[in-house]
């Protein structure tokens, strides 16, 4: 487990809107349920490995929604969403974003969130079962 | 899925004679080299032995090789053992001249030292990452102290003019040529005469990790850069990896037996996959042409934007073929190879790149599933299914 990387405090997930790469509005906040989030790098093989273990988990995972934050292009995150189940949202940041927004600068990295939106988990990514069994305990 | 491992450039398997060689020594000669009783003594009279075998086969003085943990290690004792000699002895400060395309444990070492004042010139390669003679020759100062350059290209394969640098370097007093021989060791002639510090990877030639070797000519001082016992004439303390020095022994003896057998060998599969991939419009082959280049080396790029290395190697990780590249897993690592924009100042070339290193135990039907995973990782491209899990 990846312990030290767990919060000692909780921390409320950030209110912010977003588009997705089709321009349709976006808010985690409202978005009811648990949710994860991803932090991936197209330059970053880990993340691309990733990928089809994310697309596993999204059916593992019900009542959590999947939000990925990519640094790709656009035409990277349409051929994205083409393999992803519908629901899981994906939205373009930068590096720059991902540091300034989330203190993201490893990939790949996630945040678990409760219905309340509070962030109750975060930390490089080692596999993708430890996250899984955070979201059940969290249950 | 046929794997095909394609990174000989960042490890080699272990040669069978070399295993056989690590198994026996790990198994049977386990005492310490330094202990003073009869098991000890034999284990240092093994050290020896194969220094001296070494020595012979690299054509230097037994003296002049020392054991280390690996090439990183006998990078940074040569640059900065030589610097702290250097300082103990002189209040100038020292200068330094490497390329803007040594390995990282050069080039970090050098910021490194930049950091404590010591001075470095980069120079810079042309668009085959060749250095040029003339301008190491303008860089040279009368407080420059080392030129660092490294033999083969760990990217690109592009090979350095060491003789001429060399013949320069010891036309010059007071400065120390060091050559970084990681990847052209067993690979690419070279000769040792004009060359004050040489370094050698044990795992690049059928070796294991942990042992590598750094050669000090006679007439070179440097200062230690670990402390304590007195191995290696106290210049490498620590307990001397046994069987690391019996394996690197015979790795090294069979890299260069049958040096042009194997050389040629590799001609002909550069040769063959290189004219193939020549005809894919969306690949720019970044290794020069092979009279400057190693056959062991290929690099190339996706040249249409959009594409990074990480896609590429992941695509035809999903083939099974093993390749290399950069991988930026932190937004503070650079996505685009240092090397390559050295050489073409272009970041969708530097971005977008592979490397493919070849083995003289490659086979012909390698190299066609190689070009054939090839064809299907463009085609994926095409059909806009770089994501694609299944194939």
């Amino acid at each position: 487990m990846n312990t030290e990387n767990e919060l000692a405090f909780k921390e409320h997930l950030l209110y912010k809107n977003y588009k997705n790469h089709q321009g349709v509005s976006m808010n985690l906040h409202e978005t009811k349920g648990g949710k994860v989030l991803f932090f991936l790098s197209v330059f970053c093989i880990r993340c691309l490995e990733l990928i089809p273990e994310i697309i596993k988990m999204s059916d593992d995972v019900p009542n959590t929604t999947i939000f990925i934050f990519s640094n790709g292009t656009e035409k990277d995150h349409q051929e994205m969403e083409s393999i992803f189940p519908l629901g899981v949202n994906i939205i373009g940041l930068n590096d720059e974003e991902m540091e300034e927004e989330y203190s993201v600068s490893l990939h790949p990295y996630y945040f678990l969130v409760d219905k309340n939106n509070i962030v109750y988990s975060k930390g490089n990514i080692k596999s993708i079962d430890h996250i899984k069994e955070r979201i059940n305990i969290e249950r | 899925m046929k794997r095909l491992y394609l990174d000989y450039c960042a490890s080699t398997p272990l040669h069978p004679l070399v295993l056989k060689k690590l198994i026996e020594s790990s198994q049977y000669i386990y005492a310490n080299p330094s202990s003073v009783h009869q098991m000890g003594y034999e284990a240092s009279c093994l050290i020896e032995e194969s220094r001296k075998v070494i020595s012979e086969l690299l054509n230097v003085k037994s003296s002049e090789v020392v054991f280390t943990s690996g090439a990183t290690e006998s990078n940074n004792m040569a640059i900065i053992g030589l610097i702290r000699k250097i300082k103990e002895k002189s209040k100038v400060t020292p200068h330094i001249i490497i390329s803007q395309i040594e390995h990282p444990s050069v080039y970090n070492c050098c910021k490194a030292l930049e950091k404590d004042g010591v001075e470095v010139t980069y120079v810079s390669v042309d668009k085959n990452g060749l250095v040029n003679v003339s301008e190491i020759e303008d860089s040279i100062r009368e407080n420059t102290v080392l030129v660092s350059i490294m033999h083969v290209n760990n990217e690109t394969g592009s090979i350095q003019p060491i003789d001429e640098i060399g013949e320069l370097i010891q036309s010059k007093e007071n400065i120390c040529f060091h050559v970084d021989g990681v990847q052209g060791f067993g690979k690419v002639p070279l000769e040792l005469d004009n060359i004050d510090l040489f370094t050698i990877s044990g795992h690049k030639i059928g070796g294991p990790k942990g042992i590598g070797i750094l050669v000090i000519k006679e007439n070179i001082e440097i200062s230690p850069i670990i402390f304590g016992g007195s191995q290696e004439n106290s210049i490498r303390p620590g307990t001397t990896n046994l069987p690391g020095v019996v394996s690197i022994t015979e790795a090294i003896k069979i890299a260069l037996l049958d040096f042009n057998k194997r050389f040629n060998y590799l001609v002909e599969l550069y040769t063959y996959i290189s004219s193939q991939i020549k005809k894919k419009k969306e690949f720019t082959i970044n290794s020069p042409k092979l009279s400057l280049s190693s056959p062991h080396i290929l690099n190339l790029s996706y040249h249409q934007e959009g594409i990074t290395s990480a896609q590429l190697i992941n695509l035809f990780a999903k083939r099974g073929v093993i390749l290399s590249s950069q991988s930026a897993c932190s937004s503070k690592s650079s996505k685009l190879s240092r090397v390559l924009m050295a050489m073409s100042h272009n970041e969708v070339i530097s971005s977008s790149s592979i490397r493919i290193s070849l083995h003289e135990t490659m086979t012909f039907s390698d190299a066609d599933y190689l070009l054939q995973s090839i064809e299907e990782v463009l085609e994926q491209i095409k059909q806009k299914k770089r994501f694609a899990i299944n194939i």
